[in-house]
């Protein structure tokens, strides 16, 4: 049993009185890639902010690589995040925004720059590189917030829908760059509603739903929990289990009238 | 074929002419001879209609524009109060049949500089963003170009006739109340729509055609900030000298003739006991008629010209490889910190900053104020004693205010990056000073320097304005951070275009400017005497009970507000450092 890369107990994230997160405990494997699915609004990019440090919870505990996500020195040398909106400055070149990240980091610029030229270079962006992140597609700013986001190597790695607004290629170098990671002990934290991405790379899935697990597990149990053929997929699955978090809400509003 | 070419092509066997497409369903109209189509006049107000609810929204959420808005609220209510006056006097001279040969004339080349005014705004507006096509053009798979274009010069007249309407409308209520009849309103109203329409007519295609020849051009596409700087410092040199009246004089002879005369005549059409010629008034409708039917038929012309020129864009790489980048800003940074975070802080800051000058708009303010010092330095060579003091206390204002007042909301989209990265409160403080200090010290200096030189300061007084430059530069940009650390901003300014900037907050941009200013008086007046003295003599004269404060006890108090200013810069840059260190979002 390896040691888990992320764990969470009881974590919950509160807003005035919108509840976010409620009562999140997971336990996640190192040199695992855990799918965390859910509809939106459902809590996903909240436990993001939770556990690179953003956002503080309200309740509850969690450590990213056996550090606690209330130590933000210690944590963030060894996480790496990209949010759904890529953060990349417009004004710089994409070679200049990396090597600013990569600083950011503390690594010297004659380390950073072979890796950055090797991580352009898988994600076809070496020709760009001395352009305006302005001046590119979203696609291609995507690819610079993913290279930002493991440039310095970390351990576990957290992507909101890495994979949304890509074309196939680069979607492809995405999800080979994601087992890639894997093959190298790091662990990936994967929010995405693509559900074929989840079935293909995750490990584990995760559902949320309301800012609550609603399942866990492989793919495959949560097919069979969803009473779901292997061949109908994961959307099934997922489908199955969130309405059931919305049918539930129906009924408790129509009790409570 | 560009996006834009390949949209309007799409959209034309949708749309077609009325003749081959007249389902009813769309509104259009075709101008029967040959090829030009006119605008029709239900799509043009649904997208004016559009256009003017959006801008309305996004009015209302842009601070920055809303005070603009106000500042020039302020000058049309000057310009009715003048108008007001000058027609006034106008009515009650036709009222009691002097002669007004003189006070007509100067209507006449009045209406001339109106008219002059706005098809200068019309062109601006249109070469501006405004001409744009937004949303890359989607609206031309959806209604036809000249219905478009249509729809932008009918919103331009609507938010031009906000300026134009209060003046126009309080010059007319004067003559009717000077004149005691309320017949010229109706030569007013006419007047408002020859100036607006015919105004848009040649001003939007002027604007659109410029619009097209600059994406055509390299040079011009990459000179246009450098060419934008030139025309505005001209036109604020030549109002500054005087050289700008006297150039709106020398056309008045142009201006105070036909078609201007038509014009005047129209306005004073239906004024009792003025004598214009009835011909004139009517001259001028005709006009009008023309000039905005060929408008009508120039503007979607100039609108393709404008529209579908491909951008010029730098030239892309062709090689698969990229060089590192070398960068000598990189080198300066790192002269005077080596350590990687730091750099990344102060080199990206001032990358983005130079790449990005609209960010730097909000330190432009205070310079309206140099105007008058500006006219003395050339009407006369020399600048008042106190000069030197204005341009330290400017020039470390405009340090802090520009980079380290919002480090965190100049991050953007960018904060989770920085705060997911192991960056400590200290190494985002001090880029951000390093950032604000190394370009600005040494051109403070200078400027500080040359204006002492100019005011006549000794050489003991020269070195004591230096040093206090970069000590005030240091110690605002401190409590800059500091202050800006506890009230960020994250909501951007619009500019047009892709321009935009998001500005420090209005708690931040007050705080230090009054605490900046508190500690500029002080540092003054313990270090010159003549500011002691006059402090002293202004503050004996305002305050209550006949309080009088020597110059001995003002520079006491002074050295006080320095000692506080002295440890309030300390207990910035802690709060600072522990706030940016431990930063999280709501």
């Amino acid at each position: 049993m390896s040691i888990p890369a992320i764990t969470t107990d009881g974590l919950t994230k509160r807003y005035g009185d919108t509840t976010a997160i409620t009562d999140l405990s997971l336990s996640i494997p190192s040199g695992s890639v855990y799918g965390f699915l859910g509809p939106n609004g459902a809590g996903k990019t909240t436990t993001m902010r939770l556990l690179t440090t953003l956002t503080p919870p309200t309740a509850g505990a969690a450590t990213v690589d056996g550090v606690s996500i209330t130590d933000r020195p210690t944590l963030t040398e060894r996480i790496g995040y990209l949010p759904a909106e890529p953060p990349v400055f417009d004004e710089l070149t994409g070679w200049e925004h990396l090597r600013h990240v990569a600083r950011l980091h503390g690594l010297s610029d004659d380390f950073a720059d072979e890796r950055i030229e090797r991580l352009l270079s898988r994600f076809d962006l070496l020709a760009d590189a001395d352009r305006r992140i302005g001046a590119y597609s979203t696609g291609m700013m995507k690819k610079v917030g993913l290279i930002a986001a493991i440039v310095h190597e970390p351990s576990v790695v957290l992507l909101d829908e890495p994979t949304s607004g890509l074309d196939p290629r680069a979607a492809r170098t995405v999800r080979d760059t994601i087992g890639s990671l894997v093959t190298q002990q790091r662990t990936v934290f994967l929010s995405t509603h693509i559900l074929s991405v989840a079935d293909e790379l995750a490990d584990r899935i995760g559902v949320i739903d309301n800012g609550r697990l609603l399942a866990e597990g492989t793919p495959s149990e949560l097919k069979q929990r969803a009473k779901a053929d292997e061949d109908a997929g994961l959307e099934r699955a997922f489908l199955a289990l969130t309405a059931k978090q919305t049918d539930q809400a129906v009924d408790d509003d129509t009790r409570g009238q | 074929m560009t996006t834009h070419e390949a949209n309007e092509e799409r959209a034309s066997p949708m749309t077609g002419s009325a003749s081959e497409c007249n389902d009813g369903a769309r509104p259009t109209s075709t101008w029967p001879y040959g090829h030009v189509q006119f605008p029709s006049p239900a799509v043009s107000v649904e997208l004016t209609r559009i256009e003017l609810r959006r801008g309305w929204r996004w009015l209302r959420t842009q601070d920055f524009w809303q005070l603009y808005g106000v500042l020039s609220a302020i000058g049309v209510v000057f310009a009715t109060v003048q108008s007001y006056t000058f027609m006034l006097k106008l009515g009650s001279a036709f009222d009691a049949g002097v002669p007004t040969a003189g006070l007509i004339d100067q209507f006449v080349f009045l209406c001339g500089v109106l008219w002059l005014f706005f098809v200068v705004m019309f062109t601006l507006d249109a070469f501006g963003s405004n001409g744009d096509l937004t949303h890359d053009g989607q609206y031309l798979t959806i209604v036809r170009l000249p219905d478009l274009v249509g729809g932008k010069l009918l919103a331009s007249v609507c938010k031009f006739a906000v300026l134009l309407c209060p003046p126009i409308v309080g010059g007319y209520l004067g003559l009717s109340v000077g004149s005691g009849s309320l017949l010229p309103v109706v030569g007013g109203i006419c007047g408002i729509v020859v100036v607006l329409s015919t105004g848009v007519a040649v001003g939007y295609p002027i604007g659109l055609a410029l619009k097209g020849v600059v994406h055509r051009s390299t040079l011009l596409s990459r000179l246009k900030p450098v060419v934008g700087v030139l025309l505005a410092t001209a036109y604020v040199g030549t109002v500054v000298t005087g050289d700008f009246v006297a150039a709106i004089a020398a056309l008045e002879s142009v201006l105070s003739g036909p078609p201007f005369t038509w014009l005047g005549a129209l306005g004073l059409s239906t004024t009792p006991d003025a004598t214009v010629r009835p011909l004139s008034a009517a001259t001028a409708i005709g006009v009008s008629g023309v000039v905005v039917l060929g408008g009508l038929t120039i503007a979607p012309t100039a609108a393709r010209f404008a529209w579908r020129a491909t951008p010029v864009h730098p030239p892309r790489s062709d090689s698969s490889s990229s060089s590192v980048p070398q960068s000598r800003l990189d080198a300066v940074v790192g002269l005077v910190s080596q350590t990687p975070a730091t750099m990344a802080i102060a080199s990206t800051t001032l990358r983005r900053v130079y790449r990005a000058p609209s960010q730097l708009v909000f330190v432009a303010y205070p310079l309206i104020g140099a105007i008058p010092m500006a006219e003395q330095l050339y009407s006369s060579g020399t600048l008042p004693w106190f000069t030197p003091w204005l341009v330290v206390w400017y020039c470390a204002w405009a340090a802090s205010v520009a980079i380290p007042l919002n480090p965190l909301g100049n991050q953007g989209a960018t904060l989770p990056a920085v705060l997911s990265a192991p960056v400590t409160g200290h190494q985002l403080v001090r880029g951000h000073l390093l950032a604000a200090l190394l370009p600005t010290a040494p051109v403070a200096i200078v400027l500080t320097v040359a204006s002492g030189l100019i005011a006549g300061r000794s050489g003991a007084q020269l070195s004591l304005l230096a040093v206090v430059t970069v000590g005030a530069l240091f110690i605002t940009s401190v409590f800059a951070i500091g202050i800006g650390s506890a009230f960020p901003r994250f909501e951007h300014v619009d500019f047009g275009g892709s321009r935009r900037a998001v500005p420090p907050s209005k708690v931040a941009y007050g705080s230090l400017s009054t605490l900046v200013s508190v500690q500029g008086m002080a540092v003054a007046t313990v270090s010159d005497d003549a500011v002691a003295q006059l402090f002293s003599v202004q503050l004996s004269q305002w305050l209550p009970f006949d309080i009088l404060v020597s110059a001995g006890q003002l520079t006491l108090l002074a050295s006080l507000a320095i000692g506080c200013g002295i440890l309030g810069v300390g207990c910035a840059y802690l709060f600072a450092v522990r706030r940016l260190g431990a930063y999280t979002i709501a």
